[in-house]
């Protein structure tokens, strides 16, 4: 029997604590279509997707698979209605076969127990033959050490597995080169034509523009839209996902540049090779570049998480060698890492002890800790930054995202750094929160501040930085003053095809 | 993808991989054992009746480490496995004494392991408790209950069908070491042709995947611990087989410890998802060996303690090594 | 001090003294012996043991370890103290020397091994446990010999304002390390360790030297409860460290740490200490028999774990509200 729509949501709300991650929601997705979901981090596609396949359960609202009401109470049942939602990061379990992670929870028994291993290799086959994948991965090949394109492909297969009525993508391309990526355009666009409803979630607004029928802009947990792609094209989704146009965010004044503070020379780890760079005080210098081009293994070479095995570095002129991160804190660099919440923050502990975790020489006398000035210290640096706390006892996990991000400014205020490196400042930040992080940005490179810019959002890149280096496969590709700098510059330099670069490295 | 597809490893089918490079290292450290300890003692170290001994002296930590090996690839560990062999021979002995037939002994004795073991289950998964954190707890509440049973004291076993299992042979070879074999069969097969086996490795390597593709993660657990639980009273049935009686502290020198490195040992990460049956028995092997060969070469017996906590650090600062090296 | 933060001291020590309160209360009612003041004692003197010896595990579980070698530790420092002093008083001071040195060398092995060569705390430290009690019957020859000399046996059983001294020793202990723990950046660094380890690594804390100094305490502490009961028993034993290897992890459970790291008190684990003794000296009073004492202990070890749970979900309910 046919519906218009396959699946399809109606009036959905979810809230988790304080955080309405949806509000009403209604979406619906129509078989052989390719249906774009757009919006900011936070903005509720995730948890529109974790509700699809069974994970989070509405709190009010209901989900019509062909028009009839069903209950997504676990992800067994979302999977038997043919809802399958394919993850950002491949989740392969190394010591099974190939076979066995594409088929794992629909293994079929030979006597009530055994795994009948004939049957399930002949059905990985036919399905790796189906999508011409049967090159490339072997039923019976054990998954350890296998590279993350073809990871992500098991990742996929698993959820081509037979029955599918909604196919999900999340951020698929993040991990895949572009020519990976055309091969996964070309397995949806087959997938479309056998009828599947598929959900398509991507930051690459160019990528939506070619590939979708239609698409879903979410903000703030609400759907603000739901249009034919025809009738939008990339600044308008822009406009619809911010509720502002972008420019408003940013305005640039003229910076007084000093001196060097931080220089790279050849630098390489196991990661990157051959970056040298410098920033000056008062300097916003941008790292622009794709998702594993190297950016964030610049920023912990710098800090001494990965040892270097050539090149050289030096603050303020003087030679910088760090063997662990406490050298550079004393070198005087800070860094606000992308993961706020792996690699920053104490989550249950207090605002207080967060803050203060970093300046522990400004309060404290013969390693004892004088109670009086840390909360004067901490007070100055939270109120100054507007961070939003009850108190300053507060755990900072049961703050927002934009307030824990600026308790992770204030503790870097609070000690004074030279250099800051800013990894994705503003991921999962609204937007009200993010146009204060900017301001605040500014204002730390008019004290002076040397600070290194790391980001994927082009609007934010282009609007702060003085100039924007670009990398691409683990070294620096090109650099770009502002005043050149265009989002189609900063891309073509980041995809340049790989025998241009070379020819242009060798020469 | 093409330069990624290009980079693929080609899916090797050979003995090599099949035996896993991890167990041919193990294989090549028994034969060096076994070499030594032949050089040193020629006369006596390869006679069969050596050999015999060897297997007979590890046939309860065999049974142990193989049920460990299933817990620990399933992300959880059992410390209280050597208060249920305590346990599980108490069981026996009141059994047998009660109702004088064996086989109902020996169900009791099951039925024992696999209630205790299915309690540290429900502790686990209901509580929920951290898994060491329960076993620690329960290892000191199943040791009172076999001291509880008689007083603190150990009961006889009289008859003599219970010492035909521990003094019986079969084609030349003891009934332990047959059912040391058959344990090891019937792991075997369950960790690599079951479905419930292969769903186990899942469970322990990405718990994510095996609670979104459907697998019923609380259960699996309860049934593990039972699983081990039983297992350890299959251990209890053969050390009572050969002290003939309950020994309320029977267990208790460390036999979980020594379960726990044999399974290191034989390639189990504590993290889970990655350990075999096979590896685990190489594991038991060469523990077994290096403490016989110990003996008959007189090494005194406290650096055999040494070197078994020098084995179990040295074990896995190499499986460390491996884990770092391939990156994961 | 803010009202605030006095009931937040109160929620993370109060609980476990609650306990002890109780459970004294209730162990009087029904066997009145529990209330007189030679069994008061008794209970700290005992306790005192437990209690030095837990107050170093507790650090090591605040970096979200475990050290299960204290057990060998103690009944090394036993043996050797033992038959260094050989009952002269001249040598006390050669073998607390000695002591204190092997305690602080196993606990820099036991940090290296889990900080810096990556073992999981468990295993490194029951490896090493097996390797200490190796070592001691490898020392002893299996036979342990010498013994203390009575100035030392002072410091086991003597008293001072009324109180054993092993007990004072406890308290300095516990209240110099809880100001180690809550005063100083050293503290701070340990809880952030145990809160979010690559957080504070990434912050510039140095988890390697934090690590190491946790293990290193705890060794010593474990070192420290061995002199005390070597002066206590005034003979050498190979089974003295025996049961320390699960209670001292037990008393600071059932002061209420979190197994993960980051949260706990030394003061908590004095309580844990003393509720562990009370309870073992309870059954001991009414005569209920070893396998009785087990079962108890390991139900507490469990029903700690819950109730610690229920708590900090009822206090996290309340602050929603």
């Amino acid at each position: 029997m046919s519906h218009e729509h396959a699946v399809e949501v109606v009036g959905v709300s979810k809230r988790f604590g304080v955080v309405q991650a949806l509000r009403d929601v209604s979406v619906g997705f129509a078989p052989a279509t390719v249906t774009a979901l757009v919006g900011e981090n936070g903005a509720g596609k995730s948890t529109l997707m974790r509700m699809l396949e069974g994970e989070h359960q509405p709190d009010s609202g209901h989900v019509l698979v062909d028009g009839k009401p069903v209950s997504l109470s676990s992800p067994r049942a979302a999977h038997a209605l043919g809802i399958r939602v394919i993850h950002q990061e491949p989740e392969i379990i190394p010591e099974l076969t190939v076979a066995e992670n594409i088929f794992i929870g629909d293994m079929r028994s030979r006597g009530a127990v055994f795994l009948d291993r004939a049957d399930l290799i002949r059905r990985t086959g036919d399905l790796l033959r189906t999508f011409a994948m049967d090159e490339v991965l072997s039923p019976t090949q054990r998954c350890e050490g296998l590279s993350p394109a073809l990871r992500q492909l098991i990742e996929i297969m698993r959820a081509l597995r037979p029955g599918a009525r909604l196919i999900a993508f999340d951020e698929p391309t993040s991990s895949l080169t572009e020519d990976e990526a055309g091969r996964l355009f070309s397995v949806i666009r087959r997938l479309k034509a056998d009828g599947v409803a598929i959900v398509y979630i991507s930051h690459r607004l160019r990528e939506i523009v070619g590939l979708a029928d239609r698409c879903v802009v979410m903000r703030d947990g609400q759907r603000v839209a739901d249009e034919p792609m025809a009738r939008l094209d990339e600044a308008k989704m822009v406009r619809l996902m911010v509720g502002r146009p972008v420019s408003d965010l940013f305005n640039r004044r003229q910076r007084t540049v000093g001196p060097v503070l931080l220089k790279l020379s050849g630098v390489a780890t196991s990661k990157i090779h051959d970056v040298s760079l410098e920033i000056r005080a008062g300097e916003i210098v941008g790292l622009g570049g794709l998702v594993g081009a190297g950016r964030t293994e610049v920023a912990r070479a710098i800090i001494g998480v990965d040892p270097l095995v050539a090149g050289s570095m030096e603050v303020s002129g003087a030679a910088y060698l760090p063997r662990e991160p406490s050298d550079s804190v004393r070198a005087g660099i800070g860094l606000v890492p992308e993961d706020r919440k792996q690699e920053a923050l104490l989550l249950q502990q207090s605002v207080r002890a967060n803050v203060s975790l970093v300046v522990p020489d400004k309060i404290s006398r013969l390693g004892f800790f004088s109670h009086r000035r840390e909360r004067a210290l901490v007070d100055h640096h939270v109120s100054q930054l507007r961070v939003k706390t009850p108190s300053i006892d507060q755990a900072v996990g049961k703050l927002s995202g934009g307030n824990q991000q600026k308790v992770v400014f204030a503790r870097w205020q609070a000690r004074g750094p030279k250099v800051l490196i800013l990894d994705e400042p503003t991921r999962g930040i609204d937007v009200g929160a993010k146009a204060e992080i900017y301001r605040l940005i500014e204002s730390l490179a008019e004290q002076g501040l040397a600070i290194l810019l790391i980001s994927s959002e082009m609007p934010e890149l282009l609007g702060l930085a003085n100039r924007v280096i670009v990398m691409q496969d683990g070294t620096v590709s090109g650099e770009l003053a502002w005043q050149d700098a265009t989002e189609e510059m900063v891309l073509a330099l980041a995809m340049r095809p790989e025998t241009e670069f070379r020819e242009r490295k060798a020469s | 993808m093409t330069a990624d597809i290009t980079n693929v490893r080609p899916a090797s089918r050979g003995w090599f991989s099949r035996i896993g490079a991890q167990n041919v290292s193990l294989l090549i450290s028994l034969v060096v054992l076994l070499a030594i300890f032949g050089a040193l003692r020629p006369d006596v170290f390869f006679t069969p009746r050596n050999l015999i001994n060897i297997g007979l002296a590890v046939t309860i930590l065999g049974i142990l480490a193989m049920a460990q090996t299933v817990v620990i690839v399933s992300g959880g560990l059992d410390i209280s496995v050597g208060s249920i062999v305590g346990l599980s021979t108490m069981v026996l002995a009141v059994a047998l004494q009660e109702t004088g037939s064996i086989p109902l002994g020996i169900l009791a004795c099951l039925a024992a392991g696999l209630l205790a073991g299915a309690v540290n289950g429900l502790i686990i998964v209901y509580g929920p408790v951290n898994a060491v954190i329960a076993t620690l707890g329960t290892m000191s509440a199943f040791r009172g209950l076999a001291y509880l049973m008689n007083n603190g004291n150990s009961i006889p076993i009289v008859g003599d069908g219970l010492r035909l299992l521990g003094t019986g042979t079969l084609l030349g070879l003891p009934f332990a070491i047959w059912l040391l074999i058959a344990v090891m069969a019937a792991f075997i097969v369950f960790t690599r042709e079951t479905i419930v086996g292969r769903n186990i490795y899942a469970m322990g390597g990405n718990p994510t995947v095996a609670r979104l593709a459907g697998i019923a993660v609380h259960r699996y657990q309860v049934g593990i611990y039972a699983m081990s639980g039983c297992a350890a009273a299959i251990a209890g049935i053969v050390l009572a087989s050969r002290t003939m009686s309950g020994q309320p502290a029977s267990g208790s020198q460390g036999l979980e410890l020594e379960a726990i490195t044999a399974a290191i040992l034989g390639g189990c990460a504590l993290q889970g998802g990655k350990g075999t049956i096979v590896g685990a028995m190489l594991g038991v092997l060469i523990i077994g060996v290096l403490n016989n060969g110990m003996i008959l070469t007189s090494v005194p017996t406290f650096y055999q303690l040494l070197a078994k906590g020098a084995l179990l650090i040295l074990a896995v600062i190499v499986q460390e090594r491996q884990r770092t090296r391939n990156g994961e | 001090m803010s009202p605030g933060r006095v009931s937040q001291i109160l929620s993370s020590f109060g609980a476990v003294w609650i306990a002890v309160a109780g459970l004294y209360v209730v162990s009087g009612l029904l066997s009145p012996a529990m209330f007189s003041t030679g069994q008061v004692i008794n209970i700290l003197q005992v306790a005192s043991f437990l209690g030095v010896i837990a107050a170093g595990q507790t650090i090591v579980i605040l970096t979200g370890g475990i050290d299960l070698s204290q057990a060998g530790v103690v009944t090394l420092t036993n043996i050797v103290a033992a038959s260094l002093m050989a009952g002269l008083s001249e040598n006390i001071p050669l073998a607390v020397g000695m002591v204190v040195f092997l305690a602080l060398a196993v606990g820099a092995i036991n940090g290296l091994l889990v900080a810096a060569l990556g073992i999981t705390p468990l295993i490194a430290t029951l490896g090493m446990n097996s390797i200490l009690f190796g070592a001691a019957l490898v020392y002893t020859g299996g036979a342990p010999s010498g013994g203390t000399p009575a100035s030392f046996q002072w410091v086991g059983n003597g008293a001072l304002f009324g109180l054993p001294v092993p007990t004072l020793f406890w308290i300095a202990l516990t209240f110099l390390l809880l100001v180690m723990t809550r005063k100083t950046v050293w503290g701070r660094r340990l809880y952030a360790t145990g809160a979010n380890p690559r957080a504070a690594g990434m912050m510039g804390v140095s988890t390697l030297r934090i690590d190491l100094s946790a293990y290193m305490l705890s060794s010593l502490t474990a070192a420290f409860g061995g002199l005390l009961l070597t002066a206590y028993t005034g003979s050498p034993s190979l089974g003295i460290g025996n049961q320390f290897m699960l209670t001292s992890v037990a008393a600071v459970v059932v002061g209420g740490a979190a197994l993960t790291g980051g949260a706990g008190s030394v003061l908590a684990t004095m309580g844990g200490a003393v509720f562990i003794t009370e309870l073992s000296s309870f059954t001991n009073i009414i005569r209920v028999s070893s396998g009785t004492q087990l079962v108890v202990q390991g139900l507490l070890i469990l029903v700690s774990v819950l109730a610690y749970r229920v708590l900090s979900m009822s206090r996290r309910t309340g602050s929603a509200i």
